[in-house]
């Protein structure tokens, strides 16, 4: 217990963005030669601290080096020793090495990432674990390095070694409004995500993970992002992750419908029925009038059954089939003109064996999209089936 | 009082965190009493000495324990015994980043030594012939991006030199070539202890101590689940290797491998790890001891001295406390107090250096920990800090132990023998995820009563 007037050394002193520029200003000031640095804050306050860094230091030449792709040899000496103007430098800023990072972070302990994956190391950082004696000798000037929270945390676990000989870390932590600003920045449509090449997401996820973890994300959004990220791994075709997504979504929201939901569509898209249809019921059980999901589960239902059959189990593959049918009925009973639900139905039915009623539910898909050849198609079997033709 | 900006930024630079201290450095403060009477010089340096044969011995300690300015002062001493000393710190010209393998510290050894030595052009000839031959399998195996037309053969360590870099740049052919100048090793060292015979001359092999500093830089990894790291699968299956070399030798290996079950299984291989470990500045049962407390301090004076700041220690801070906390949290690492003293000097306009910024320096620092520890870890470190000792041949704590999230101490007993015991790092304390398991621990402890 710490009695009153005296200090708890345990605790901690927050400091304010002032008092964070003003030692970050003095720690400039009094390096000579090699020093590191690193800096958190988010990209678009960059280019402002430099600015008034620069009006604060004039006698300093400061030179920025921004890295707008990954570095493919993961060689970040190299970079700064080929440097155009590399001898007159006193201050070099260098940011984006983000993108040299692993995206493919898996879901870790606490809604955090697995940075502690003992399996790899990104390039960039296994050399600059052993490129610092390099860096010390050969570059006589600070480097200060912008990074995301994210990014701080990455280098601290994986290039420990470089992160250990720093002379300064500063934090200039965003506010909630900002924070709140830039990740509405990052919500995106899904048939969006579709168009862009896997470059793109890949640089969207990491923007995703680096707001993710800043200290003023609510949880609220922090779910948000975490589905995000799941449409985003889904377009990639990345199920396996995009369903770690989901989860962590709906670990913070487990109310989150459109999470419990998209994540049945990626565990029916790797073929895992049983499990994306307990997902669909996740989300019907929150929002009962989500015909997507009825419909859904339906069709995995429908597909678990004509398995079963194939397999000879006529009996759980009837149950399934039974179970699927009444899920299209749901469908359709909170959205009437949905005909892919009538007309799934009608199958239902047939193999059901209710020809008549099978039927009338493609004539239902008929009124609805009158062009669905299928179900003319279909209707066209029963009659025949039925020996009614003519 | 103003202080000129050169007076400034000679009192920063003296905490750098960056340079081990070079041998016979001012700075340099003997700490032997403090860290369990472990003395470099008289651990390995006398077991190098002593020995009829030559030796291999491994080092190992926190990261920014001190390891590579105690080597750096066996090298000096043992120079001075009359060795020849060949000390090399590993790079990432000598190491694949990713993936670090036997056949990169065997192909690094062998550069340096080469080179370290001055080939007698006698024996080139043999370097350049197991090249070739190298070159001629590797080719037979559909390797082809090392030419042997390309090669240069300026001094003879060129060509192992391309060796490595070839193995680091391609990638697809790393793995085959790794292989190939494994199977070959044996060869290579025949050549290499040849090669060192003859450049000794009269001199004896148990004259020359190689030393191979960052080792411990490697990034451990695990291929999966219960599978051996990358350091065992360099030090303990190719231990025979690593010991064939005819000249002593020293790695360095990260605190983690002392606690490994497959090497310590291979004890009759190498000694025990030798480990240099933390500054003890409190007891076991959380006392705090002055011996450990003055060494701190006189770390922290040697540097204003060596800056010439004409500033005493105690006139430097605003309380004496202050002063006392920031040696307590570096919990006797001396990298964390560089780290620490650095942040109060850039938190301070003008001396004294005030107490709030002495609580920002804690707590920049202990964010730092905050960062490497995940939430399933609160629970262990409790333990430790309750039991003060950690389980051997856990990969957990041997990882937290990798991560300084917990510390090793010396002591020796009244008895006269050595003591070794384990804490969280004291900045762990105060992290909110270690307080909460403390509580759930305490609350658990107490309902069981």
């Amino acid at each position: 217990m710490v009695a009153p007037g005296e200090i708890d050394w345990d605790a901690d002193v927050v400091a304010d963005p002032a008092e964070s520029y003003q030692s970050l200003v003095r720690s400039l000031q009094r390096t000579e030669g090699f020093s590191l640095f690193f800096v958190r804050c988010v990209p678009g306050d960059q280019a402002d601290l430099v600015q008034r860094l620069q009006a604060d230091l004039p006698t300093l030449h400061m030179q920025r080096l921004e890295l707008t792709e990954e570095l493919v040899d993961g060689n970040l000496y190299q970079r700064v020793a080929t440097l155009p103007d590399f001898a007159q430098i006193n201050v070099l800023f260098i940011s984006g090495l983000e993108k040299s990072l692993d995206p493919y972070i898996k879901s870790g302990y606490g809604g955090q990432g697995d940075y502690y994956r003992l399996d790899t190391v990104p390039r960039v950082l296994g050399h600059l674990n052993l490129q610092r004696e390099r860096f010390r000798d050969d570059f006589p000037f600070c480097l200060v390095f912008f990074l995301s929270a994210f990014g701080i945390k990455y280098i601290a676990r994986q290039a420990p070694d470089f992160f250990d000989w720093r002379s300064g870390i500063f934090e200039f932590i965003p506010d909630l409004e900002t924070v709140g600003k830039l990740t509405q920045e990052l919500y995106g449509e899904y048939q969006e995500y579709l168009t862009w090449s896997h470059t793109q997401r890949m640089d969207r996820i990491r923007e995703i993970q680096a707001i993710l973890e800043e200290d003023q994300q609510t949880p609220n959004q922090q779910a948000n992002l975490w589905f995000e990220k799941g449409n985003i791994l889904t377009a990639d075709g990345n199920y396996e992750a995009a369903i770690a997504s989901y989860e962590q979504a709906v670990a913070i929201k487990p109310d989150y419908h459109d999470a419990w939901y998209n994540r049945g569509n990626a565990l029916d898209d790797l073929g895992r029925k049983e499990e994306a249809i307990a997902s669909y019921e996740q989300a019907v059980a929150i929002k009962p009038d989500k015909h997507e999901a009825w419909y859904n589960r339906g069709v995995a239902l429908s597909a678990l059954g004509r398995s079963l059959q194939a397999q000879g189990q006529q009996e759980a593959a009837l149950a399934k089939l039974s179970e699927g049918l009444a899920s299209y009925e749901q469908a359709v009973a909170i959205k009437p003109d949905l005909h892919e639900a009538w007309y799934n139905r009608g199958v239902a039915l047939s193999a059901l064996g209710h020809k008549e009623e099978a039927i009338a539910s493609y004539e239902q898909a008929i009124e609805f999209k009158p062009d669905k050849h299928e179900a003319w198609y279909n209707k066209a079997c029963c009659y025949g089936l039925q020996q009614n033709i003519g | 009082m103003t202080a000129s900006p050169d007076f400034w930024k000679k009192l920063y630079t003296a905490f750098d965190p960056f340079r081990p201290l070079p041998a016979n450095d001012p700075a340099w403060v003997d700490c032997t009493s403090v860290r369990g009477e472990e003395d470099i010089l008289a651990g390995l340096g006398l077991e190098i000495a002593r020995s009829e044969k030559v030796t291999c011995q491994l080092y190992a300690g926190h990261r920014g324990a001190g390891k590579s300015t105690e080597l750096l002062r066996l090298q000096d001493d043992l120079q001075r015994q009359g060795f020849q000393v060949v000390y090399f710190a590993a790079d990432d010209g000598d190491l694949e980043p990713e993936n670090t393998e036997y056949s990169d510290i065997l192909l690094a050894c062998a550069r340096q030594l080469i080179s370290a030595l001055r080939s007698p052009a006698s024996q080139d000839g043999k370097f350049r012939a197991w090249v070739d031959r190298l070159l001629r399998d590797l080719r037979d195996l559909g390797v082809t991006e090392l030419s042997l037309d390309e090669l240069s053969y300026e001094t003879p360590e060129t060509p192992l030199g391309k060796v490595s870099t070839t193995i680091k740049t391609n990638v697809s052919k790393q793995q085959v070539i790794r292989r190939q100048v494994e199977q070959q090793a044996e060869s290579l060292i025949d050549i290499l202890n040849e090669f060192i015979g003859s450049a000794l001359g009269d001199r004896q092999p148990q004259e020359l101590v190689l030393i191979v500093d960052n080792l411990d830089r490697i990034i451990e990894r695990y291929d999966g689940e219960n599978q051996q790291s990358n350091y065992e699968q360099i030090f303990v299956n190719h231990s025979d290797q690593l010991r064939a070399f005819n000249c002593h030798v020293i790695y360095t290996v990260p605190i983690s491998l002392a606690y490994s079950v497959h090497l310590t299984a291979m004890e009759e291989r190498y000694k025990p790890v030798e480990v240099l470990p933390m500054i003890m500045l409190k007891t076991p049962q959380g006392e705090i001891t002055e011996t450990g407390m003055a060494k701190l301090k006189e770390l922290i004076r040697q540097r204003f001295r060596f800056a010439q700041s004409g500033v005493e220690l105690e006139a430097a801070f605003e309380t004496a406390e202050a002063l006392n906390k920031l040696c307590e949290m570096s919990g006797g690492h001396v990298r964390n107090l560089m780290n620490l003293m650095k942040a109060a000097l850039q938190n301070t306009r003008e001396l004294p250096i005030s107490t709030r910024s002495v609580q920002r320096a804690i707590s920049e620092l202990r964010d730092t920990y905050r960062k490497v520890i995940d939430g399933h870890e609160w629970d262990a470190l409790v333990r430790v800090s309750q039991e003060k000792l950690i389980t051997e041949n856990d990969d957990q704590f041997r990882s937290l132990l990798f991560r300084r999230c917990i510390l090793e101490y010396r002591y020796i007993d009244a008895e006269g023998a050595a003591q070794v015991w384990h804490d969280v790092h004291p900045l762990v304390r105060g992290l909110d995820g270690f307080k909460r398991a403390l509580d759930r621990h305490e609350r658990g402890a107490s309902r069981s009563e």
